[in-house]
């Protein structure tokens, strides 16, 4: 009787085992039609769940208030459920080489060649009367022109779609400046509020507002700035665009456009004088030198910086994403960061061919097609851009205003989960999926966003912006990017023609390999260059690094990258017959 | 009764097929992916639709200088944590003369948990104390050391220390762990030995220098050789973790470099061709460390 027992428990466990192994295993069932193809489904009436994949995106599945009110109004719209699936490019390639993708994907220009030649992608031609007539819509004659010519592998066929068109005069507009000179206002008021233009003045205004605040009410050590080193040059670069008038190209800002004359400059090979990031390296090599710095900076990631500015160590910045709780947790105070405008502002860029690097197409191998192309056709209507930007008709907004509740509800501190359950773009990130952007003037004659009004931008301010537009003379914060603009301090990106980038073709192989590498090489030098005790130390370790990238075939990409812009630029002008 | 012990007699073998299966399917059946190492591989389009090149990869190998420092990285390491090896052994020694046995249960646990935390825990408490802003040099300024002087001891943003502080990381996380085989060994020593030697006066330094090391040699040098054929395994994780730009020189390994490379730069190719060659490099020194094991000690390993 032992042994039995003994052996059926030996069994049990094998069984476990063998169980566990195969668990491991997934299994996904397709349907075939009776031509062989995988299925989709033709009656759009019935209810299906619909998936997009789009990357470094917020999973529904993870997000707290999914679903929320602006998703239902979407699944009801539509008769689906709405899944979105956040993916990164170890998953993409996966599925890809898999072909088991959700419904709708979004993938960046580098994965074209990988989605056309595998035959990934709907050809949404075959729809433009049925159901994707919002797709093939007048507003986006020239989006889909440059999809046509130059995503589709010269097969002159319409595959994908992307977010964010934004036609002549519709440019972007916000009501804080989110890029510049980030200081604390309280300090900076104590210091006399000098004018910053430059980047000695700002680090002037650094300076002095260290010797007003030395360390925190808990005793910490307080820096001027920080650093988050997991995005690449971008941290370090970042001021300097800002400064000289360049957006980055690639994810690495080794590749900047010129806003204003739109020509392409290797971030690092260009002129000095031209240069975002030899402006900055010698900006933070000041910075450092001064003892302004925070020493963590070359080993800090973004967590690490929201931390340290939750517990007000720091008292600068250049952009507004790691604040965490600080400005919350301050908003009844004047002890809030603010953003003063650089020399460019991030506004009034259009973008006649929606944001290049997200391109969304259904695809091939779902199993509700139609439903699926419904849906798309969908992310690209006014309806939807009304919705997610400014919420449910007659309960959000009617006759082209918002409710006063509404707005209320933004800015109050009680209502944080009534706005979170909402989820109007802003909280969640509908943008990206919106083929229309939040500055576009619809039919009605409003914007898709209808916060994106004077008397909005005024109506929920905290206690730092309104004094802060008290002391200006201001409506609302941004205000003081239009007055710089008007006064020839500043410009914006209104001259930048982003169908140049939209119409570059993606970088081979060998190109990304040498991009990489000099990337690496760089990001490795910063520390030596920041740290370098005076100019002698400064341009040796400058010299050092240009060595070392002309030895890693730096000239060679760049030139490539010159060469396809050119290329790009005039391709653009034939198809658009500038 | 003779199909019953058949039974019995592959009942262990039985028993052990899950893992053999587990092994086959994530070990043997991804050797089928070293194709990729000979074409462009673009994932999405099928292998035969991609261009074949032949041995491009591999010459690529040896013009490419990061190859020969992350190797230098991945050797140093490996080195280190050789040199390190006896410690595990010694501390099995010293918790077994441990007598009071809830004292040795409590340190054994307490030095074997740190195994199971993952490394980014681990890289939040390194921050945490060994920052410019950490616990350390708050302990400095305790005493006296102004920090603000340029004292202070960031070793995490130190490249010439990057081996040793990597090797200590590893060394305070998998100290208890690998100590368990060598207690285990011990409790298999025969007792008597001690009891001969306690009658010929030997006191507990005598018993565990010519009795427990020698009988725990054999465990050591065991797997002392599986460490040397294993040498370029030495993960990827913690370097993922630490790598920042002030250590990335120093502190890139092999396994971090085919991460970057395959997966981060998304250049699979490339990247399956570093790991044959780690793995040929592999197979060629687990090779050298059997026959050095038969030579000492009359006996392969495998």
């Amino acid at each position: 009787m032992k042994k039995f027992i003994k052996n059926l428990i030996t069994l049990g466990c094998i069984m476990v085992m063998m169980i566990g192994v195969l668990g491991g295993c997934s299994n996904s069932t397709k349907i075939k039609s009776d031509t062989g193809d995988l299925v989709s489904s033709t009656d759009t009436s019935e209810k299906v769940t619909i998936t997009v994949g789009i990357k470094n995106f917020t999973d529904s599945s993870t997000y707290k208030y999914w679903p929320m009110e602006i998703t239902k109004a979407i699944e009801d719209k539509l008769n689906i459920e709405l899944k979105l699936i956040n993916y990164d490019d170890q998953k993409l390639s996966i599925d890809l080489t898999s072909g088991d993708m959700c419904d709708i994907m979004c993938v960046g220009p580098e994965y074209i060649e990988n989605v056309l030649k595998g035959k990934y992608a709907v050809n949404l031609d075959d729809y433009t009367d049925t159901l994707a007539q919002n797709i093939y819509s007048d507003r986006f004659e020239t989006r889909n022109s440059i999809m046509r010519n130059f995503r589709s592998n010269d097969e002159s066929k319409l595959y994908f779609t992307t977010p964010g068109e934004l036609g002549e005069g519709e440019g972007e507009k916000y009501s804080t400046v989110m890029y510049g000179y980030v200081v604390r206002w309280d300090l900076y008021k104590e210091i006399g509020m000098p004018e910053i233009n430059s980047g000695d003045d700002y680090i002037e205004v650094l300076k002095q507002m260290k010797k007003k605040y030395t360390e925190t009410k808990d005793g910490l050590p307080v820096y001027a700035m920080g650093h988050y080193n997991d995005s690449g040059l971008h941290s370090w670069t970042f001021r300097g665009m800002l400064d000289l008038g360049y957006t980055n190209v690639d994810a690495n800002c080794m590749y900047l456009v010129d806003v204003r004359k739109n020509e392409l400059i290797s971030n690092v090979m260009a002129e000095e004088e031209l240069s975002p990031f030899w402006d900055d390296m010698h900006f933070y090599n000041k910075m450092y030198n001064e003892g302004l710095l925070d020493p963590d900076c070359f080993i800090e990631k973004a967590e690490d910086l929201k931390g340290k500015y939750a517990k007000g160590q720091y008292l600068g910045g250049i952009n507004s994403w790691h604040y965490g709780d600080w400005n919350t947790n301050h908003a009844d105070s004047d002890e809030s960061y603010i953003i003063l405008p650089s020399n460019m502002v991030w506004s009034g860029a259009t973008s006649l061919g929606g944001w290049s690097d997200k391109l969304f197409f259904v695809s091939s191998h779902s199993k509700n097609k139609d439903k699926a192309i419904q849906t798309l056709d969908y992310f690209n209507s006014e309806e939807f851009a009304r919705l997610i930007f400014s919420g449910i008709e007659g309960q959000n907004w009617e006759n082209g205003e918002l409710m006063n509740d509404t707005i209320a509800m933004k800015s109050d501190p009680t209502r944080t989960e009534e706005w979170g359950q909402l989820g109007l773009s802003g909280s969640y990130g509908w943008d990206s999926i919106s083929a229309i952007g939040a500055t576009a003037i619809l039919k009605d004659g409003s914007m898709a966003s209808l916060w994106n009004t004077d008397k909005v931008f005024n109506s929920s301010l905290s206690t730092t912006e309104k004094d802060m537009c008290s002391t200006f003379g201001l409506n609302y914060p941004s205000e003081i990017i239009n007055k710089r603009v008007e006064e020839g301090k500043s410009f914006d990106q209104s001259k930048i023609n982003s169908l140049y980038t939209a119409c570059m073709e993606s970088a081979p192989q060998d190109i990304t390999r040498i991009d990489n590498n000099v990337t690496e090489i760089v990001t490795n030098a910063i520390p030596g260059l920041v740290q370098a005790a005076d100019e002698t130390e400064f341009n040796t370790a400058k010299e050092k690094l240009l060595s070392d990238l002309k030895a890693a075939n730096i000239d060679t990409a760049v030139k490539w990258w010159m060469e396809t812009y050119q290329k790009a630029k005039e391709n653009v002008k034939e198809v658009t017959a500038e | 009764m003779a199909k019953r012990k058949g039974f019995y007699h592959y009942r262990l073998l039985f028993m052990a097929l899950p893992f053999m299966i587990l092994i086959l399917l994530f070990n043997y059946m991804p050797v089928f992916g070293w194709i990729y190492s000979f074409y462009d591989y673009i994932p999405g389009i099928a292998l035969k639709d991609c261009d074949f090149v032949g041995l491009k990869y591999f010459k690529m190998l040896f013009t490419d200088v990061n190859t020969l420092r992350v190797m230098k990285n991945t050797l140093i390491f490996a080195g280190i944590n050789i040199i390190l090896t006896p410690l595990p052994m010694l501390f099995a020694i010293l918790l077994n003369e441990i007598k009071l046995s809830p004292i040795q249960k409590i340190i054994q646990t307490f030095s074997t948990i740190p195994n199971f935390i993952s490394w980014v825990i681990v890289y939040s408490l390194a921050f945490s104390l060994f920052s410019y802003d950490g616990l350390v040099n708050a302990f400095l300024q305790i005493f006296g050391i102004n920090i603000d002087a340029g004292n202070a001891y960031n070793v995490m943003g130190d490249s010439n220390t990057v081996y040793w502080f990597q090797s200590f990381l590893q060394l305070w996380k998998t100290l208890g762990w690998n100590a368990i085989i060598y207690l285990a060994a011990i409790t298999g020593i025969d007792q008597e030995l001690y009891n001969a030697a306690r009658v010929d006066g030997a006191g507990y330094f005598r018993c565990a220098l010519h009795i427990t090391l020698p009988e725990l040699s054999a465990t050591y040098f065991v797997l002392l050789m599986l460490n040397i054929g294993n040498i370029l395994n030495t993960g990827f994780e913690q370097y993922f973790m630490f790598k920042n730009p002030q250590t990335a020189s120093n502190i890139e390994v092999l396994d971090l470099y085919v991460y970057r490379i395959g997966l981060e730069s998304q250049d699979y190719s490339y990247g399956v061709a570093i790991g044959i060659m780690k793995f040929a490099i592999s197979v060629v020194l687990l090779t050298i460390a059997n026959k050095a094991a038969n030579k000492i000690r009359g006996e392969y390993i495998i």
